[in-house]
């Protein structure tokens, strides 16, 4: 049963394991634009690809979720020549957004630039999954409890324990197979 | 005539849901049968007075009678008969309608079928059933009334000419048909869409759905039947509810896909998660309520899980409806934000309360106990952590950050796709691997080497597909990681079925075919799982697929100019022309050629329709240009977002390729044949056979024989 727990608990930390690593990569790279470090006058000659993929960082003032980069309020169209003219001057995306952020606030990105809100909107979701988890890890230590109270109260191995022991013995994998397989279509 | 008759079939359906309750109630306590089986019948007879009722409405759109505003305000003279049907829930005021009939249609199914087998608990399900639909009553008939007409009338209340009533004030006259068919709005565009028109009734029905679970639940706590009776008599309203939600939220990433213009089908917008936090619930409790049949355990998770699900589907109901979305200020302002609000909380609290109330009194001890740490019990409460954290997770990135940090911070936040992207994809690969994991895992417990002689194959499986995936240069660790984890789950699905076929064919000499059709027919919850399992995972290359590779180009280009998108693909632009259509919108239609390694492979008509609106201003709606293969789509759009060009000389196309993109709605369709297998009602389960006798141990017992 300790070889067992030792298991279910790697388990779960090798599931848990994942999530920092996979947290960690960006859903996709957007491709490399020279225009946004190039340093131009002329903005007729900042890609709309450019453009866009500033704006693809930014969300509408006025529209709810709308990213900015398919938004068709006017706002969103003067928006977007503001990135090109900026992206003409010479700036870099990063600079562009921040600009955006100082004059329109948090709402114009989709994670606020400011650390505090950043910290409050990431925190939600992992207290609540740290609590969701001492919850299941609470259910199963309760489980193991009753479990054991049980076994020490019998006189012989319980029901589950028994059927477990008993179809470990059988050496004929298949026959194992179609005695569980039956054992469960008769529920 | 029409809004009379609406109105009044209306308040009866309110006045039957209220005496249902009443009866129900008082007939429970004093045990009078006639009293109950009169709530029956009041509760079953709203449904053909709502049908009156919308049957009212419908005929109205249909005969144009634009002196009822919700007419006027959905349809117009040149709208199609197909959008004036489809009209009846185009707005809020007929879908609330829609929505109580939808709710009656489903109370009254479920009060027939399960009368026979479930009178003790028919009292409660009748009560909290009628509550529901009596609060969409009160809000159809004194907050957003679908018949209200507009009346002229001289001297009227604050000097207004102009008064909205159902019935006529005195010295009232209607106002000239002509008049009122000029000012009619017609139906917003952007709804004029197959996926669109089936959409929210399917969403209707998936969230009106999960009343019949939440109900008899409520009915066991109250009535202190809380045996598995009530888990056995919703198992299978709770699978059709789940299978119209999620019909609902494929066809409405369809709808976003084909209408919206931005080329991708979920964009982790509010009223998207206020639809989606439902569906994670319900899945949680699909899954864990298993646990309760098999071995007696969970009880009180089970209740917050269904109460959870259907407290979700009221808050999204009332997120959606009352404005909070936009900001947490427009609610209040809203007519139907407060009461929905004070329902959604009241009947939260109620329900949470009446399970601590019965979990206190020691009504819902587990009856087995744990055996062991690789069990399936522990794998599904696992699956359970990861749904509700998803739960949680969006919940809070669509309302409790943004809600709270405009309350308390005075800051407004936007928590986008940014976030979500970076939050949810870990614990849906968790989900992955736990579904991969969890069908091999026995109940009771399984030992290391079982599991891993069960594993071997979709392991040695998963492995020859991740190096087929890098061979073949997809070498981006986030997709092979997420294919691996989604392949998994598919080989496990797979193998198992293929299990239980071969361990048939050699016990009894089937064929295969009869051997995969008798396992399938034995026990078709268990194998129309591992359908549906299948169909998430069809889902999930899709969604990989069409993430992490979209590719995005826009540019504006002459005609003749060829727009070179990546390696492979080019597009040229060919033609350009303006036409009118017959209900009166103007379209610019561009003819371009899709070209792939120097061949023409297909030409598409990107286009954008200008609707006529009443004010005489052009709406215009984009309708991409798309060539979909099993491989990906090559998705043109015309214009930009509003700023490119558009015009013979030149015009402005944005161009995505979404590689695998077809898998999300094969997988949707493979997910509902799932569940139709799932649902189907098994021949040898009859009605009679089904007693309803409280759980014992003896039945946890053989239950707990494991697979």
């Amino acid at each position: 049963m300790k070889m067992r727990r030792y298991l279910f608990i790697g388990l779960i930390v090798l599931l848990l394991g994942l999530v920092p690593l996979s947290a960690q990569q960006e859903p996709a790279d957007p491709p490399t634009n020279p225009e946004t470090a190039a340093s131009t006058t002329d903005s007729a000659a900042v890609s709309d690809d450019a453009v866009n993929e500033v704006a693809s960082r930014m969300y509408c003032p006025i529209c709810e979720m709308e990213p900015l980069h398919t938004c068709r309020a006017q706002t969103c169209i003067d928006w977007r020549q503001v990135i090109r003219e900026q992206l003409a001057a010479g700036q870099t995306e990063d600079e562009i957004i921040t600009y955006f952020v100082n004059n329109y606030g948090d709402r114009v990105v989709g994670i606020p630039a400011d650390d505090g809100l950043r910290l409050f909107s990431f925190a939600g979701p992992l207290v609540m999954s740290i609590v969701a988890l001492v919850f299941a890890f609470f259910t199963f230590q309760s489980w193991q409890r009753r479990n054991e109270l049980v076994v020490q109260s019998a006189t012989g191995p319980t029901e589950d324990v028994h059927d477990n022991k008993t179809s470990n013995t059988t050496n004929d994998a298949d026959t194992d197979y179609r005695n569980r397989l039956e054992s469960d279509l008769l529920h | 005539m029409l809004a009379e008759i609406g109105f009044a079939s209306t308040s009866l359906s309110l006045i039957a849901a209220l005496y249902a309750i009443g009866a129900a109630l008082i007939g429970g306590r004093i045990h009078s049968d006639r009293l109950i089986l009169s709530a029956r019948n009041a509760a079953i007879a709203t449904f053909p007075l709502l049908l009156i009722a919308c049957g009212m409405l419908l005929i109205a759109l249909i005969t144009e009678q634009y002196q009822i505003n919700y007419v006027r305000n959905t349809t117009d003279p040149s709208t199609p008969m197909f959008y004036r049907v489809t009209a009846l829930w185009g707005a809020q005021r007929g879908s609330l309608l829609f929505w109580s009939l939808t709710m009656s249609i489903f109370t009254a199914a479920a009060l027939l079928i399960s009368w026979k087998n479930d009178r003790r608990l028919m009292p409660y399900v009748i009560a909290y059933m009628m509550a529901a639909l009596a609060f969409f009553l009160y809000l159809n008939l004194f907050v957003e009334n679908p018949f209200e007409r507009v009346w002229l009338q001289p001297n009227g209340p604050n000097d207004n000419a102009v008064v909205d009533s159902v019935l006529i004030p005195p010295n009232a006259s209607a106002p000239a048909a002509d008049l009122l068919a000029a000012d009619a709005s017609g139906l917003n565009p952007l709804l004029r869409h197959f996926g669109m028109i089936i959409h929210p009734p399917m969403l209707y029905l998936g969230f009106v759905g999960f009343l019949i679970p939440f109900a008899f639940a409520m009915a066991a706590l109250a009535s202190g039947d809380l045996s598995t009776n009530w888990i056995k008599a919703t198992r299978r309203w709770t699978l059709v509810a789940w299978l119209f939600l999620s019909l609902g939220l494929i066809l409405g990433g369809r709808w976003a896909y084909d209408v919206l213009g931005w080329g991708g089908y979920w964009g982790w917008d509010p009223v998207e998660n206020a639809a989606f936090l439902p569906w994670l619930v319900g899945t949680a409790y699909l899954h864990s309520v298993l646990i309760q049949e098999k071995r007696g355990m969970l009880k009180v998770w089970n209740m917050f899980l269904i109460v959870g699900t259907f407290s979700a589907v009221i808050f999204g109901t009332f997120a959606t409806r009352s404005g909070l979305i936009e900001s947490v200020h427009s609610f209040a302002e809203s007519e139907i934000g407060t009461p929905m609000f004070l329902f959604w909380g009241s009947i939260t609290f109620v329900s949470v309360a009446m399970v601590v109330w019965r979990w206190r009194q020691g009504l819902l001890q587990d009856e087995h106990h744990f055996t062991g740490w690789l069990s399936r019990e522990s794998m599904f409460v696992l699956n359970n952590v990861i749904f509700v954290a998803l739960t949680l997770a969006i919940f809070w990135g669509s309302f409790g950050a943004p809600i709270l940090s405009e309350l308390y911070l005075e800051e407004d936040i936007t928590l986008g796709v940014d976030y979500f992207m970076r939050v949810t994809p870990p614990l849906f690969l968790v989900m992955y691997i736990l579904m991969g994991v969890a069908p091999i895992t026995a109940w009771g417990a399984t030992s290391i080497n079982r599991m891993g002689r069960s594993l071997l194959v979709p392991l040695a499986a998963t492995i020859l597909t991740v190096i087929a995936i890098v061979a073949t240069g997809t070498t981006t660790p986030v997709a092979v990681v997420g294919y691996a984890a989604v392949a998994m789950a598919g080989y496990v699905a797979l193998f198992e079925i293929y299990r239980g076929t071969a361990a048939r064919v050699r016990a009894r000499n089937e064929n295969p075919l009869q051997a995969l059709v008798a396992l399938f027919t034995r026990n078709r919850r268990r194998y129309g799982g591992y359908i549906v399992h299948l169909g998430i995972v069809v889902i999930g290359l899709g969604v990989i697929g069409s993430t992490v590779f979209q590719v995005e180009r826009q540019e504006t280009v002459d005609v003749g100019d060829v727009i070179q998108v990546n390696d492979e693909y080019q597009l040229r632009y060919d033609n350009f022309v303006v036409q009118q259509a017959t209900d009166g919108r103007f379209i610019d239609r561009a003819y371009v050629t899709i070209i792939r390694n120097g061949e023409e492979i297909r030409q598409l008509e990107p286009r954008i329709d200008r609707f006529v609106q009443s004010d005489n201003t052009l709406m215009p709606m984009t309708i991409a240009g798309a060539h979909s293969t099993i491989e990906n789509d090559f998705y043109v759009l015309l214009g930009g977002a509003g700023d490119g060009e558009v015009g013979y000389n030149r015009a402005t196309f944005t161009i995505y390729i979404n590689p695998l993109v077809n898998l999300v709605w094969w997988g949707g369709l493979i997910l509902i044949l799932g569940t139709f297998i799932s649902a189907w009602p098994n021949e040898t389960r009859s009605a009679t056979a089904r007693a309803r006798t409280t759980a014992t141990p003896k039945m946890g017992k053989r239950a707990g024989a494991m697979t």
